[in-house]
């Protein structure tokens, strides 16, 4: 009847993909994109655009993901798995490690880092679990919920906006603009995951349109966002703030009195939607290693064990996270580039392969 | 040894193969005599009719189901009067005919399914000569009438509630619903208890599927005796680990009987007071029968008290522990000293006051329960305030915990199903740990552990959580009866149960059509 064949509809992929990035947008790309002032925000939309064509290319060929090994042979599939993986594996360990740094900050001091860290990273294993359409339905659950408190957040943040010292941020220069966009590919590859989903999704019309709905609320929330912070700490003041929207949450608080702060309830709600980012990763760890892989939860396992020992690591006394996004920017942004254009040169091939073949039948 | 001694060790299993019913007599008696060995309650009479005394017969019932009064004065009794005095050669046919016109008679060819009906409490008749066993319905096996529904009560609508015949049962439905269309289908369940289940549903509004699934699910199974609905829920869901009910339970027939115009199967069981229907969502449980009898306004805001209802037992006693042990800055300041007053002198932790609490709320719940009349009422009271009000005393918890564990259970007594609220009331004891170990960080965690679980929980294939859940799918509509419930006039359509080309069960008459 409703459930009968491991579908979901477009409407639950854009949910998915939503909430997957707007906990990690809001706590870390916003407070970025207000430090970076005027060049962060037309970076931003800029970056966004292009990332747009980047989700384009992803669609148009998410057919080919989802049978890596028919359009590029045994050798290309786990070329390309090796590639996912590890972009996996290195994101989940950065994700943890800052989220570990901000439980424990903002939560609960009396726990040690690994302890908090395993305790996430189950929550977001069985929680989220292996199957497509269990990950739909919670995030058609939690969509409303989760937008919904973000932007009273926001809007009762804007009550106590001032003067955001626009003026010292110095003319608009080209050169930091363009540093600024390639940053915004740099956060942007994570939408490399989505066509694992995409062959899954049904009917298989308009994906496109509404993905890009997606994207356009993220980009309205992100900056938003950015925009409040300026607006509330001026742009000389966030710049001083490691994650300027957990000031933005401690400070922000609904009339009245009742409450003597409402941070707790910001804090949970960013804290789900961070639950959500992680069980995705570990689900597309799944997906990614082919259909029986998805039913086994052997690799997810392995990709949580591998994801709790990375947020540990430490060279020269700096973390993942120090160098984290060095490798995006300079590694995988280019070489997921390639393999969107591999994908495209594969589809075009294989459709090609079976034109001919239907002239020689005929 | 004849033919039939051979016949009578033949095994299949535990059981003998199928028997032909004989036309001697003696043989059908001897099979059934052999049977019954040691079944006291079940009489055999034999007779001689015939105006000249010569045809065979025996009788074969259970001495309570039928009854020797019905010998004499009623259906049976006048069945063998007519039969005393025809002529020998007439006796036949005229049995085999129903000359007598007997409601509820049959006939059987096999001796085992003569033996079934004469267990299910009707009375057997064989005739010499005659190769078929004669039923004779009687008023079966005794049991309880119609009864109150007393765990569902209402302030509006039917307050009768089910008994524990399923024939009762299925009548008590088909009064509700007058239409040919409303199919009753028996199964036997249970090797040795023999007991009859009924699948009532509207044929044209229910998924053909569904009813395949539901038969295929009772017939997976072979156990000695099944004695309640309770016993084919848990055979028969998919994910047995979970707390959640997939099957929606009822002792209302009204309530049976609306769901079934739903599009969803009600399953009943001999012996059972209780329906179970089938399939289940999460918003189902939290519906009570007279949301459709009351007006919208108050549905809405009762519907919404429910869903409260629901958050507070899973997560107030948790909540309280968080914020008192790790974010009491969420707290104002008079509220923070207030508690801090009120815990001077308490010997336990927070976490330790508030599961000692719950406990014992639990123990004289169950106390509650099991203590026969006016007494269980009694106890809930004096447990409630007067241990309650001794603990405070005496130091051993402070006041807000008492409040607390109160609201939380005065909550889960405020849900309408109360197999939905016992899934709350154990999972409260996880939040209360991990609230009291981890925060407002563990209570996140156990809520996003507890709606990936909904969300990958079905029933019978519709996901747990529809209507909530699963808009763009195709198939998919609103009933407009959800959390919170539109006017009367706008529920024209039927739930996701219910086939898609089905789904208008309500609609406006042309003005034409209403004048005449």
């Amino acid at each position: 009847m409703f459930a009968d064949n491991d579908r979901i509809s477009l409407r639950q992929m854009k949910r998915q993909m939503v909430i997957s990035f707007l906990g990690v947008l809001l706590l870390f790309q916003s407070g970025d994109t207000a430090a970076g002032g005027i060049h962060a925000i037309l970076g931003l939309i800029l970056g966004t655009l292009l990332l747009l064509v980047y989700l384009f290319l992803l669609v148009r060929t998410a057919d080919v993901y989802g049978n890596l090994e028919e359009y590029l042979g045994a050798a290309g599939k786990w070329a390309v798995t090796a590639v996912y993986l590890s972009f996996l594996i290195l994101g989940g360990s950065v994700l943890l490690e800052k989220t570990v740094r901000v439980i424990q900050s903002c939560l609960l001091a009396s726990l040690p880092q690994p302890v908090i860290g395993g305790m996430f990273l189950a929550a977001a294993f069985l929680g989220m679990g292996q199957n497509i359409q269990r990950r739909g339905r919670l995030a058609e659950l939690c969509y409303p919920w989760i937008l919904g408190f973000f932007a009273v957040l926001l809007l009762l943040a804007a009550l106590h906006i001032r003067n955001p010292g626009l003026e010292n941020m110095g003319t608009v220069q080209l050169g930091r603009i363009s540093g600024e966009t390639v940053k915004v590919l740099t956060a942007g590859t994570a939408l490399c995951l989505l066509p694992f989903s995409l062959v899954r999704v049904r009917p298989q019309k308009k994906n496109f349109a509404v993905l890009r709905r997606g994207v356009w609320i993220l980009l309205l929330f992100t900056l938003g966002a950015a925009g409040i912070l300026i607006g509330v700490y001026g742009w000389e003041g966030v710049r001083k703030l490691e994650y300027p929207i957990l000031n933005l949450m401690t400070g922000t608080g609904i009339p009245g009195g009742f409450l003597g702060r409402f941070d707790i309830i910001w804090l949970a709600v960013l804290l789900f939607a961070l639950l959500f980012s992680m069980g995705s990763l570990l689900f597309y760890g799944g997906r990614i290693c082919g259909r029986e892989a998805a039913a086994n939860c052997r690799v997810r396992l392995i990709l949580a064990a591998a994801i709790w020992l990375g947020s540990f690591l430490k060279w020269d006394e700096a973390a993942l996270s120090d160098f984290y996004f060095r490798l995006l920017r300079d590694i995988y942004l280019p070489v997921l580039l390639v393999i969107a254009l591999l994908t495209v040169w594969a589809k075009r091939r294989f459709q090609n392969e079976n034109r001919e073949r239907e002239k020689k039948e005929e | 040894m004849s033919l039939f001694c051979m016949y009578l060790f033949l095994e299949k299993g535990s059981e003998c193969a199928y028997m032909k019913v004989s036309e001697r007599l003696q043989e059908n008696e001897q099979y059934l005599r052999e049977r019954c060995r040691n079944c006291d309650d079940i009489i055999f009479r034999s007779m001689k009719l015939g105006n000249e005394g010569r045809i065979g017969c025996f009788l074969v019932y259970i001495e309570v189901a039928a009854g020797n009064e019905l010998m004499e004065t009623s259906l049976i009794g006048r069945f063998l009067d007519r039969l005393y005095d025809m002529p020998d050669g007439d006796i036949r046919e005229f049995v085999a005919e129903n000359g007598a016109g007997l409601s509820g008679t049959g006939t059987f060819m096999t001796l085992e399914e003569a033996e079934a009906s004469l267990l299910s409490g009707n009375a057997v008749f064989f005739l010499d000569g005659y190769d078929r066993a004669v039923k004779i319905a009687s008023k079966g096996y005794p049991g309880m009438g119609v009864l109150k529904a007393e765990s569902e009560k209402t302030l509006r609508g039917s307050k009768e509630g089910f008994s524990e015949s399923v024939k009762v049962n299925t009548a008590l439905i088909r009064k509700r619903v007058r239409s040919t269309g409303l199919k009753v289908e028996e199964i036997t369940l249970g090797v040795r208890s023999e007991t009859v289940a009924a699948l009532v549903y509207m044929e044209e509004l229910i998924y053909p599927e569904l009813l395949r699934d539901i038969k295929r699910r009772l017939e997976a199974w072979e156990i000695d005796g099944v004695l309640d609905t309770g016993m084919l829920e848990q055979l028969a869901e998919e994910h047995w680990l979970s707390p959640f009910p997939q099957f929606e339970s009822t002792e209302r027939p009204d309530r049976a009987a609306m769901e079934a115009l739903n599009g969803r199967i009600i399953l009943l069981c001999d012996n059972s007071p209780m329906a179970v229907m089938l399939p289940t969502t999460f918003n189902s449980f939290l519906k009570s029968t007279e949301d459709r009898y009351n007006r919208f306004e108050m549905v809405c805001f009762q519907r919404l008290i429910r869903y409260g209802a629901v958050l507070a037992t899973l997560l107030f006693s948790g909540l309280y522990l968080a914020v008192i042990n790790f974010h009491t800055q969420t707290l104002p300041t008079n509220l923070i000293l207030s508690f801090a007053e009120a815990r001077k002198g308490v010997p336990f932790p927070s976490m330790v006051e508030i599961l000692l609490m719950e406990l014992a709320f639990e123990l004289i719940r169950e106390a509650g329960v099991r203590m026969p009349g006016p007494l269980g009422g009694t106890i809930g009271i004096v447990g409630g305030l007067i241990i309650g009000d001794a603990a405070v005393s005496a130091n051993l918890v402070s006041p807000m915990t008492v409040v607390v564990v109160a609201v939380s259970a005065l909550s889960s007594l405020a849900i309408p199903n109360e197999e939905f609220s016992t899934a709350f009331r154990l999972l409260k004891y996880g939040f209360i740990l991990l609230g009291g170990l981890a925060g407002c960080f563990g209570l996140v965690l156990g809520i996003f552990l507890l709606a990936g679980h909904l969300s990958g929980l079905e029933s019978f294939r519709i996901p747990y959580l529809m209507p909530f859940v699963g808009k763009g799918l195709e198939g998919f509509h609103d009933e407009k009866d959800n959390l919170l419930r539109g006017p009367f006039h706008l529920l024209k359509s039927r739930p996701v149960y219910a086939r898609r080309d089905q789904r208008i069960r309500m609609k406006k008459k042309e003005a034409h059509d209403v004048r005449r």
